[in-house]
């Protein structure tokens, strides 16, 4: 990957929402002390977001 | 201002990356669950960069939905993980699900992302599953040991 792509990549993180940034960055940062059963409710949670982002982004279904 | 920013989250996302590997004085249970936590923030970063990307006019709308229905099946198969991670011994249902989100992964890089007409679009949502499948390679070593 060359500087470039990897600007360009991180550009379009960027322009994504800031408050999904934040959350993001929470999560890289939350690495210390915490449990097993922390981190996987960590990654729970961060499942759902993706589920719910996928949902709001396809079209409803026909009726 | 955006290139000081993308520096920043360049950095966090490197010094994570370099982390993961070399947390130390954590139970086994405690490794796998921050490479789940790790997991399932890379697809959370690899999707908002589809989604911006979209936003922006570099994906159509029937690529789009496509991608984002793989996106919504990784989460779920994740989900299964994380629930089998959670219950210890389930080493089996663990390894099943690995498997899944390496398919899915490997149908969403190989066959959706492909289609992407723009170069450096495509070339960076690809890069952004690398971290994923960087990631659940990790998984699957872990739990081979």
């Amino acid at each position: 990957m060359t500087v470039d792509e990897a600007l360009r990549l991180l550009a379009l993180l960027i322009a994504a929402e800031p408050a999904v940034v934040g959350y993001i960055k929470t999560l890289l940062e939350s690495s210390q002390g915490q449990t097993g059963d922390q981190f996987l409710a960590q990654a729970d949670s961060a499942w759902a977001r993706i589920k719910a982002n996928a949902q709001a982004e396809l079209p409803p279904p026909k009726a | 201002m955006k290139r000081k920013q993308a520096a920043q989250v360049a950095a966090i996302l490197a010094f994570w990356i370099l982390v993961s590997g070399f947390s130390c004085q954590q139970s086994s249970y405690a490794k796998t669950g921050k490479l789940a936590k790790d997991l399932a923030a890379s697809v959370l970063v690899a999707q908002e960069v589809e989604i911006s990307a979209y936003r922006s006019g570099y994906v159509t709308s029937d690529q789009h939905t496509v991608i984002q229905q793989k996106f919504f099946l990784i989460a779920e198969a994740g989900a299964r993980l994380d629930a089998a991670i959670n219950q210890a011994q389930n080493a089996t249902t663990a390894t099943a699900e690995v498997k899944t989100l390496t398919a899915l992964l490997a149908d969403l890089s190989n066959n959706q992302i492909t289609g992407i007409k723009d170069d450096k679009t495509r070339l960076a949502i690809q890069a952004a599953l690398l971290t994923v499948n960087t990631v659940l390679d990790s998984i699957a070593a872990f739990g081979g040991k």
